[in-house]
């Protein structure tokens, strides 16, 4: 028998002969589950000591753990995590065994907790470039008026934003339409609220935000930079009010917590408790600032010449049907309303309404089979709605009659609408199989069902309509092995067929790590991505109110990229953790919206194809020392675009290849949390970092265009830029010291809560947004606009 | 495409932003290596039978001298000659000549601000004010601003360097210019009255009164054909035209392809578009199948053979959804609208709006032809405080050829693009190197001349059946036909929608909008 024989023989029996554990891990104090508790199995040795020769796993992000591999026998199981009291249990191990651990909070970080969940993935994941941020890490974190997950993300040396006003995330110097967000699963395609100065996400709802910057695996597809995973919470199932004085009810319903949120912006209110023997969840916030403006123009007996608002709700619901089954219901709707009105008596009234918003369902049911199998099977829709309305009412008419008047309200129809639709039925279903602790095997499908429409109409009828409905097939595998101590192997592939392109897109990944030492882990991956849809944002674009979402042009090769990436991680002590990492990244057929698109033909021309590349280098030191806890981290990257912006064929060096608009090659952040004692606790953040780049304007001229109303007619009207090369310039180094207070207060005795105070750009640093050219002077003028100034913002949460 | 939206991104940046003023050295990296370029519009326009040319330099960002802060429309000239021309004059009684304009010290000594009082707070004395002192923080905005009663032109005020003032200085007049049409070629002069565009001056404080003997025509200096080329043909549609251009200082400038001719549009009533015996799919498969514009006027009601033009529209005033048809011959899809109305004191028309337009797939082009309906604003023009009413218009309807659509339109590129634009610079072997800004094209146009007819003067059925009157606009409204039988949603009504018969017995529009009441 050869050795490798032997090898797979003694696996095998090996593996006949144990068992598996598996089981959920749950917050004691209110039943949700506790992610990324360490689990671990030890030989019952009948003492209070943890050998070193112990056995485990972590949990999920639905706190659902598996451990194989167990021969039969006497151990002791034990669930720690941080900010938990650990919960260990006798058990002998004569077949497969379910085990469920509630653990209850405590105040004291866990000393006696050995190894954490963090520790236990330093050691055996292979994941490279990924970072978890709790529900807690974001509200620490100082923010503009509202803590906000992507703010938070851009705080981390993978991730940039191009502005203050735009919370599009720029993950390694790819576009925004390059991260695949996913919210319980379903797919979010405009995440932004505000005209991008937030987020959708109501930082209260989420439970775990897992970001992943680049080489992600196999189970994830359809997008060329990052995943950003975001979990909602599941509610409190456990402290129901109505138990005592109505339990025949709640038997079946119940809430256990009524929480407030009030600040400058928003109000924000969340609800949770069991129903049956699952749980539900649901939080919504609105924002106030157009009652506001509404009130003092009915005041001034005016119609507010602008309002705006936004609001969203999120609901979700557990229920397990048996101890093998568990279905979840999540339900996101969101919508931003903003009109502006300008004009009148002299000119033409010009009113202009803009409503945009986003929904999502998913259901996902999970089938636990064996200890060692999980099949997750969710369907999920989701509905993304744009609208705009721009009217010009040249006049109302009026007809004086003896009896009465007469008013026609519609004389001339001059109105500009612009309709941008996008819903996504997706049904995917995976399969995970543990089959030792040492190999582990994923695959899994998705079927993805598209319908994208844009349409402007103008005076009644329609001038641009691009409507299609693209089909996505996809499937993957994926298998983490462990084929001798200290080395882990994490492989995959994907398959996907774009409906709109003939080939099947195939895309390995292999990501490698090794462990020299105990606190030292090397990773390399090397992965392979394409996507099949594109936005058709303008690159120049300052904010980012609404992405135009578009598929791949029929029969053009969808957009790839492949990640090259090296890091390494030195583990310091628990929570304290230096990583460097080095990335390539090869882009080819990224699409753009055309400059010069063909109106007789927009669909063919609408897009065009280029390249890039970006590569970079980052540090990030995470720290927990005594009560400060946080990160630093420096981030060295450049990105470089080639586009054959005109089409003619060539490309010329000074316009179509060009640094990214968002290039930004020195970044350095800090964010640092400091819990000063049970009543206050400090958050700061600092960026400093270059600034954003953009096209010099090197003289001035007489010119005509489409854009500069007039100059046909008039062609000493517009006296416009001549530029420089394409991105050459780049805006002063950005900095800016955020600071947050957080007091808990007791108002009234009566509603506890946390006072928060956040000061931004606390040195009020003059952070250049744009500069604007007046031309109409000698020598020319220009003027800067800034990002945010010093702020100031007060918000009081409390508890019902 | 999305440009309107990028309008009010920036208006919810300045909710957010502050502002600053940069001192213009800080940016000398970008601009000092910068040298004054050439841009050439260089036009046919075969409706007009001629051709111009603008050959203008760029202004270096540093520039001192083009905005000088004067009001100079006239040139420095002396004080009879200013009187002659109407100017005001802004000598001093010892000087022979001084600039000579149109800025009025009565109405124009704004203050570098442009308007009365500096509510801006320039001088920032408002700042020694207290937030509470309400009299003090009145009275420091109330006072002049920087330069205003000084009685002498300052920047920024109203009629000083005015868009004519500014542009001789822009101008290059000393090129030798040239159009080839196969065989024969026609070359240029400069007339610095090449052309001339409408322009709102005599800017007042009060700046809402709007009167139409303040739209002036200021000229502007170009290069147009000499008159040797009285026989050239400006009109060949099979023709090949090319371009030379030969600037001191700034060498050969040459069309990099020769050009041909856009054919205009055609319009149609909406009758040869929608009738009872045609519907819009059975106009627009018979004009698809056109190959040039003599078919497609076959389609067309309004032309008329024997003058060669077309005949006055009519619309009812408030009338709905009222249109003005048009269609265009395969590949002249890309369109500019631009609307005059009838300024009947002076008796000529003047420019009210212009905006591109283009034919699309999916709408628009049907076989080898594309057609376009343009919103009339079915009322009467009322904004000027000097005129009555105003009830007549024509539009003028543009067409491109590739080149100067590519120009026009394709302004998202650079304006050195060499798909932009389609003029090379020769290198010293007679070779098209680089591209020059502008571009050598050629615009078509059609002119339709319409008039609003106000239904409501005419009081009885009979004036309001007259058809020389109302020229087949109007309807009389009695209770059997009458037009409170559209409601609100434009839809026949008999119910409870519908205006009491009081109300009957009236002309209107017979495109009657949606109604709504009010008592």
């Amino acid at each position: 028998m050869s050795s490798k024989s032997f090898i797979i023989l003694f696996t095998f029996l090996s593996y006949i002969y144990s068992y598996t554990i598996s089981g959920f891990v749950q917050d004691g104090s209110n039943g949700e589950p506790l992610p990324y508790t360490n689990i671990i199995i030890y030989i019952d040795n009948q003492t209070d000591q943890i050998p070193d020769d112990i056995n485990g796993a972590a949990s999920d992000v639905n706190g659902y753990f598996i451990i194989p591999g167990i021969p039969d026998g006497n151990y002791i199981i034990k669930a720690m995590v941080i900010g938990y009291e650990s919960n260990e249990q006798k058990i002998n191990v004569n077949g497969n065994l379910k085990i469920n651990f509630e653990l209850s909070p405590t105040p004291i970080e866990g000393a006696e907790v050995k190894v954490s969940a963090e520790r236990m993935r330093f050691e055996k994941k292979v994941d490279i470039s990924r970072v978890n941020l709790t529900n807690r890490d974001i509200r620490r974190t100082p923010a503009f008026i509202e803590s906000d997950v992507f703010r938070t993300l851009q705080l981390l040396p993978s991730v940039n934003a191009s502005n203050d006003f735009n919370a599009a995330l720029i993950v390694r110097g790819g576009s925004p339409d390059e991260n695949l967000i996913l919210l319980d699963g379903a797919e979010v395609y405009n995440p932004y609220h505000i005209g991008g100065i937030f987020s959708t996400f109501n930082s209260d709802m989420i439970a775990d935000t897992e970001f992943l910057a680049g080489g992600f695996p196999a189970n994830y597809g359809g997008r060329l930079s990052s995943v950003l995973t975001i979990t909602a919470r599941e509610g409190d199932s456990k402290n129901g009010r109505l138990q005592s004085k109505f339990p025949k009810i709640a038997k079946y319903w119940d809430y256990s917590q009524i929480r407030g949120d009030i600040s400058l912006l928003s109000s924000k209110f969340s609800t949770e408790g069991k129903i049956l023997n699952g749980s539900w969840m649901f939080s919504g916030r609105r924002t106030y600032f157009d009652k506001f403006v509404d009130a003092y123009y009915d005041s001034q007996n005016q119609i507010p010449p602008a309002n705006y608002y936004f609001w969203d709700t999120h609901f979700k619901i557990k229920m397990p049907i048996s101890q093998n089954n568990q279905l979840m219901y999540s339900q996101f709707s969101g919508k931003d309303d903003l009109f502006v009105s300008l004009g009148g008596e002299d000119f033409p009234g010009i009113e202009f309404n803009w409503d945009w918003g986003n929904a999502t369902k998913s259901l996902l049911w999970r089938y636990i089979p064996s200890g060692s199998y999980i099949v997750n099977s969710s369907i999920s829709q989701t509905k993304y709605n744009f609208e705009v309305a721009f009217a010009v009412d040249f006049q109302v008419a009026e007809v004086d009659s003896s009896e009465t008047s007469i008013i026609g309200n519609s004389t001339p129809d001059l109105t500009l609408n612009i309709d941008n639709l996008v819903e996504d039925y997706d049904f995917k279903q995976n399969l995970k199989y543990i089959y030792s602790d040492d190999l582990t095997f994923e695959t899994g499908w998705q079927i993805k069902n598209l319908n994208l429409d844009y349409r402007e109409l103008f005076a009644g009828r329609e001038t641009a309509r691009l409507q299609s409905k693209p089909k996505i097939y996809s499937g993957f595998i994926n298998t983490t092995f462990n084929p001798m101590p200290l080395f882990y192997i994490n492989s995959g592939i994907r398959a996907a067929k774009y409906n709109e392109y003939d080939d099947l897109m195939i895309d390995p990944k292999i990501g490698l790590k090794f462990n020299p030492t105990g606190n030292l882990a090397l990773k390399f991956t090397i992965g392979k991505y394409s996507q099949f849809l594109y936005t058709i944002n303008q690159e120049e674009e300052l904010l980012r109110i609404v992405d135009f979402w578009q598929p791949i042009p029929k029969g053009k090769k969808p957009q790839q990229s492949i990640h090259y990436i090296l890091g390494s991680e030195y583990w310091m002590s628990d929570g304290n953790t230096i990583s460097i990492e080095g990335y390539y990244k090869d882009y080819s057929n990224i699409y753009d919206l055309n400059p010069a698109i063909d109106i007789t033909n927009v669909e063919e021309t609408i897009a065009l194809a280029g390249t890039a590349k970006s590569f970079g280098i980052e540090f990030l030191y995470r720290l927990r020392l005594n009560k400060f806890t946080g990160w630093v981290s420096y981030a060295y990257s450049q990105t470089e675009r080639t586009v054959d912006l005109n089409s003619d064929g060539y490309i010329w060096d000074e316009k179509e290849k060009y640094p990214a608009k968002y290039n930004k090659p020195h970044s350095f952040n800090s964010v640092i949390s400091y819990q000063l004692n049970n009543k206050y606790s400090f958050g700061l953040s600092c960026v400093y970092g270059s600034g954003q780049t953009y096209t010099p304007v090197i003289g001035k001229v007489h010119q005509a265009g489409q854009q500069f109303y007039g100059s046909l007619e008039n062609p000493y009207r517009y006296f416009g830029n001549i530029f420089g090369p394409r991105n050459s310039g780049t805006y002063p180094s950005y900095f800016r010291l955020d600071l947050s207070m957080t007091r808990k207060t007791n108002l009234f005795f009566l509603w506890e809560g946390d006072l928060k105070f956040q000061f931004i750009n606390l040195t009020n640093h003059y952070n250049v947004l744009l500069y604007n050219w007046n031309h109409q002077a000698s020598p020319s003028q220009v003027q800067a606009f800034s990002m945010f100034p010093f702020i100031f913002t007060i918000g009081w949460e409390f508890n019902l | 495409m999305f440009n309107n939206t990028k309008i009010y991104l920036g208006v919810l940046i300045l909710l957010f932003s502050c502002t600053k003023q940069l001192d213009i050295s800080e940016f000398s990296d970008d601009f000092d290596n910068y040298s004054p370029e050439l841009r050439i519009e260089a036009l046919i326009l075969p409706a007009d039978n001629t051709a111009i040319v603008r050959v203008d330099r760029s202004v270096l960002i540093n520039d001192t001298e083009v905005y000088n802060c004067k009001d100079d429309d006239f040139g420095q000239i002396s004080e009879n000659e200013c009187i002659i021309l109407g100017g005001t004059w802004h000598g001093n009684s010892d000087d022979l000549i001084a600039d000579c304009g149109d800025w009025d010290p009565i109405l124009h000594d704004l203050g570098q601000d442009g308007v009365e009082g500096d509510p801006q707070d320039d001088d920032e004395d408002c700042e020694d004010c207290s937030f509470t002192d309400s009299a003090c923080q009145e009275t420091c905005r109330e006072e002049d601003s920087i330069g205003e009663n000084n009685g002498i032109p300052d920047c920024g005020e109203p009629n000083v360097d005015e868009t004519d003032e500014i542009i001789k200085d822009v101008h290059i007049n000393n090129c030798s210019i040239k159009i080839i049409n196969q065989n024969s070629e026609c070359t240029f002069v400069y007339d610095k009255n090449a052309g001339s565009f409408f322009y709102n001056a005599n800017f007042g404080k009060d700046d809402s009164t709007f009167i139409v003997d303040n739209i002036e025509t200021p000229n502007y200096g170009a290069y147009i054909p000499s008159e040797s080329c009285s026989e050239f043909n400006w009109a060949d549609y099979s023709a090949d035209y090319s371009f030379e251009c030969e600037c001191p200082n700034y060498g050969t400038i040459i069309s990099k392809a020769p050009i041909q001719l856009p054919t205009p549009v055609v319009f149609h009533n909406e009758s040869d578009v929608l009738s009872e015996s045609r519907d819009t799919e059975e106009f627009t498969s018979s004009i698809s199948l056109c190959l040039d514009n003599e078919c497609l006027k076959n389609y067309s009601s309004i032309w008329n053979n024997d003058n060669q033009n077309y005949d006055i529209m009519y619309f009812g005033r408030y009338g709905f959804n009222d249109f003005i048809y048009y269609s265009s011959i395969n590949p002249y899809y890309y369109y500019q609208s631009v609307q005059y109305f009838y300024d009947k004191n002076n008796n000529r028309y003047l420019y009210y709006h212009g905006h591109p337009d283009g034919a699309t797939e999916v709408e628009n082009i049907h076989g080898n032809a594309a057609f376009m309906g343009e919103a009339v604003v079915t009322d009467l023009l009322d904004e000027f405080s000097d005129l009555d009413p105003i009830d007549k218009y024509y539009y003028e309807m543009f067409t491109f050829s590739e080149e100067y659509k590519n120009y026009y339109f394709f302004d998202l590129l650079d304006l050195r693009d060499p798909v932009r634009s389609n003029l090379r610079k020769l290198d010293e072997s007679g070779n098209p190197v680089a591209p020059i800004m502008g571009a050598f094209g050629a615009m078509n146009s059609q002119k339709i001349y319409f008039e609003i007819i106000d239904c409501f003067q005419y009081v009885d059925q009979q004036s309001c059946e007259n058809i020389n009157n109302v020229k087949s606009v109007c309807q009389w409204y009695d209770e059997n036909n009458s037009f409170g039988d559209i409601n609100k949603n434009g839809q026949q009504d008999d119910g409870e929608n519908t205006i009491p018969s009081t109300l009957f017995n009236r002309c209107g529009p017979i495109k009657m909008p949606p109604i709504e009441f009010i008592n």
